[in-house]
């Protein structure tokens, strides 16, 4: 109940008219941010932090969370249009979103992506304000041995999202996985299949990897088929069907779940809890044939995930001090810069402060939504742009994107190279999603085990040392066998 | 016709006296490159540094994170860029003073211009506030009876933490401990609180909170100073062991900046390091602020590099 008064509290600085408009400014901005190809979350929060410099604590924070948030609604809208991933949480939505524009119905997978956002956001910060403290610990129970356990969990669920042939699922993971090989060795801190170059001495980075498998390869194939392309398309209704809700409503619940309990746990990042919503759903489905091609389930449940990740991430910030992704980890420094220390004491010290920011997640969450729905059809007529003029100005924003996520204009080559490889890959029917997946998974899963064996002095037992860290790796082993015990299975009992 | 000609020779002139430009400079925006992702420690002492120097300097100083290789990329930018003051860098002292001993960083750290220092971060040994270790002759006690048991956490890579274990482990008289690799400060304290490591040597940003709560204890400074934990009664390794790990950051500019450039920077650097509100602002990132000027922080850093070549070689050997 205390919490309730506190919030209230919280509602009345949230309210004020200034950090009102630091919330609506952030929101705006974050949902640029989020459209424009490659500028994350990350980049757009790092470019504002010295303006906080100049604005009292909380209003800074209030507009640095909504640009947080912002940007994961905003990365969608590209995505379902466009099949550009505006941030890379984003690539997930793409696979049935932009199915769905392509059948005219890129109004209503924008719609259900802000109402998914919406739902999984508002829900998270419930959670927030209800159970912070004592949900931290679970962060406090994810060691590397259990951490490792999710990403084998993860990886078998990517090979789920490989379309129709296990094969070639399976082929693109394994490219995927070699591609996170080189970079510097965790270990011993030399450098592994560099090559000698500086620029891969963190890795190939995942942004341009995955903006070029995407994005750039959808604009080059549609320049030699233009008859399959979006905006060719008749729009339909912009406005959700009855069926259409009664079909998202579950998906968003379950969705919500995962990014709420997914967010918990510090350094995941934002791609896996969505790959776990999507698999879910698919498997849960009753048409799991229908994924793949414009199943409002595989945008709803992902979107409600993403948002609901993005403030339940916030948890280990307020209660550890521990940044749960990058994009918290320059929040942390925010924090640090206005004299807050996020962790068990910034309630005690700072209760104004911290329910102040958590209202004015519902307040964005809102603001976002009431932005977001009117826009829909403004975004749907984008597509109407002629080619001639849109393709050259998503092909420079991509580029730019890709540019500064790291200033690096290596990696604008990286976004070249595999722009071409995802043309090549669409044109021989051969899916990229395992592969821009388990580049990102790769390097968490090589750091967990390596981690737990260094805890272990070697010793590969302490990988199964806790119940959730065993109980983990046996749902990822039936996952594997699952479509084979369903053969063994079915003709005994027929589904429902 | 005429006047073409004599707009063009004035603008040839203007270009070619470089006395003019060093005279006027900076004349136009310059780059301050950090190379680790914005929001840590080093980022931010930056971005504070920045917004004051370019007051002084009449032009905007951009901060631009280049993350990579520990830092090391963005400092090899700075490294090769052309000496005109427009490149400058913001270094921790992994950059100047490890790493170029545990691996190969393509570049001389003290043949950087170095323009001046900001602050020293402060270093301690960390166990968790219920471990059985009360003070470091405990857990040296420990380590020793129990070889290659000990697990603690790197900040990733071969960084300043390392170091401060390797020497710590040499001065006590030697003992063989795990080491788990992780991102940074903040992963390994959440290591320490969950107890998959016992003991680490950490900095004050990701740890002030939880000193303050009591979830972890500090055991010995590794800095040359740390008044907070001085004042609780936390000896230094200077004082116990006769080392101390120190972490100069500095700015600095590429090799052969023209000394009126790097004068002029300096100037407004000693300014911001003066001014109230940017000290306040320095303080509340948990740095102990030091300024010394580009030659003063040259010394200090060629002297702990020298030092440091010896625990180079140590590490060298926990490696193999």
């Amino acid at each position: 109940m205390d919490a309730f008064w506190s919030l209230l509290s919280g509602f009345g600085v949230a309210l004020r008219p200034a950090n009102l408009l630091f919330a609506l400014v952030g929101s705006v901005i974050g949902t640029a941010v989020g459209v424009l190809p490659g500028i994350g979350p990350i980049a757009g929060i790092a470019i504002l932090l010295p303006l906080s410099f100049h604005l009292d604590a909380t209003g800074a924070i209030i507009m640095l969370a909504a640009i947080y948030y912002g940007a994961m609604y905003g990365g969608t809208i590209t995505t379902v249009l466009m099949r550009v991933p505006g941030e890379a949480a984003s690539a997930v939505t793409a696979i049935d979103g932009y199915e769905m524009a392509k059948q005219g119905r890129a109004g209503a997978a924008l719609a259900i992506a802000a109402v998914g956002s919406f739902i999984g956001g508002t829900i998270a910060t419930m959670v927030l304000v209800a159970a912070a403290p004592p949900l931290a610990r679970v962060a406090l129970s994810f060691g590397p041995p259990e951490f490792f356990a999710l990403m084998v969990l993860g990886l078998t669920l990517v090979v789920g999202l490989s379309g129709d042939s296990l094969v070639t699922g399976l082929l693109s993971a394994l490219v995927g996985l070699g591609l996170s090989v080189p970079g510097t060795d965790l270990v011993d801190g030399t450098p592994r299949l560099t090559f000698g170059s500086a620029n891969l001495l963190d890795g190939i980075n995942f942004v341009p990897v995955i903006m070029g498998l995407y994005g750039i390869g959808e604009i080059l194939a549609n320049l030699d088929a233009r008859a399959v392309a979006v905006g060719t398309a008749p729009i339909h209704s912009t406005m959700l069907t009855r069926q259409d809700l009664a079909d998202s409503a579950l998906p968003i619940a379950r969705g919500t779940v995962i990014g709420i309990l997914l967010g918990l746990i510090p350094g995941i990042g934002t791609i896996l809890p969505t790959i776990a919503s999507y698999a879910v759903e698919k498997r849960v489905s009753r048409h799991p044939q229908r994924f793949g091609k414009g199943a409002i389930e595989g945008v709803a449940g992902p979107e409600a995930t993403n948002n609901a990740y993005a403030n339940g991430a916030l948890i280990p910030l307020f209660t550890l001090g521990v940044p749960a992704s990058p994009t918290i980890a320059v929040l942390l420094g925010a924090f640090m810069m206005n004299g807050l220390t996020p962790g068990p004491f910034l309630f005690k010290e700072r209760p104004d402060f911290v329910w102040a920011v958590i209202a004015s997640l519902y307040v964005g969450n809102v603001i976002l939504l009431v932005l977001n729905l009117p826009l829909v059809g403004l975004w749907v007529k984008l597509l109407r742009v002629p080619y001639s003029i849109l393709f050259p100005l998503v092909l420079a924003f991509t580029a730019v994107g890709a540019y500064v996520t790291r200033n690096s204009l290596f990696d604008v080559g990286v976004l070249i190279v595999f722009g071409f490889l995802g043309y090549v890959c669409k044109k021989i029917d051969f899916p990229v999603a395992p592969m821009a997946f388990t580049l990102i998974l790769g390097p968490l899963t090589e750091k967990a085990l390596r981690q737990a064996l260094s805890m272990s002095g070697g010793d590969l037992a302490i990988l199964t040392r806790s119940y959730l860290a065993t109980g983990l790796l046996t749902v990822s082993a039936l996952v594997l066998l699952s479509p084979l015990l369903s053969r063994l299975w079915r003709p005994v009992s027929p589904r429902r | 016709m005429l006047r073409l000609i004599v707009v063009i020779a004035c603008t040839l002139g203007v270009l070619l006296s470089g006395g003019v430009e060093a005279q006027e400079y900076p004349t136009r925006p310059i780059r301050l490159i950090v190379g680790y992702g914005a929001g840590g420690a080093t980022d931010l002492a930056a971005r504070i540094i920045a917004d004051h120097m370019e007051k002084t300097l009449r032009q905007p100083i951009t901060v631009e994170n280049r993350p990579g290789g520990n830092g090391t990329v963005g400092t090899r930018a700075v490294f090769q860029a052309a000496p005109d003051g427009y490149t400058l860098g913001m270094t921790s002292g992994s950059i100047l003073t490890v790493l170029p001993w545990t691996m190969d960083v393509g570049f001389d750290p003290l043949k950087l211009t170095f323009i001046g220092s900001t602050h020293e971060s402060f270093y301690a040994l960390f166990v968790k506030g219920d471990s059985p270790w009360k003070t470091v002759q405990e857990l040296v006690a420990h380590a020793k009876a129990h070889p290659n048991q000990l697990v603690t956490a790197n900040s990733g890579g071969f960084g300043l933490p390392d170091i401060a274990m390797a020497q710590l482990a040499k001065a006590a008289g030697g003992f063989a401990y795990r080491t788990v690799p992780t991102s940074g400060g903040a992963e390994q304290v959440l290591k320490l609180l969950a107890g998959d490591v016992q003991a680490e040597a950490n900095s004050a940003a990701a740890t002030i909170s939880h000193l303050k709560s009591g979830a972890i204890r500090a055991l010995l400074v590794f800095s040359t100073s740390w008044p907070e934990l001085e004042k609780l009664g936390v000896p230094l390794s200077s004082k116990v062991y006769g080392f101390s790990a120190r972490n100069l950051s500095a700015v600095v500019g590429p090799p052969s900046l023209p000394e009126p450039v790097r004068r002029t920077l300096e100037d407004a650097l000693a300014k911001a390091m003066k001014d109230a509100d940017t000290l306040a602002k320095l303080e509340k990132i948990g740095e102990f602020i030091e300024y010394k000027t580009g030659p003063q922080i040259r010394d200090a850093a060629a002297k702990v590099q020298a030092e440091q070549l010896e625990i180079g070689k140590i590490l060298d050997k926990v490696k193999k």
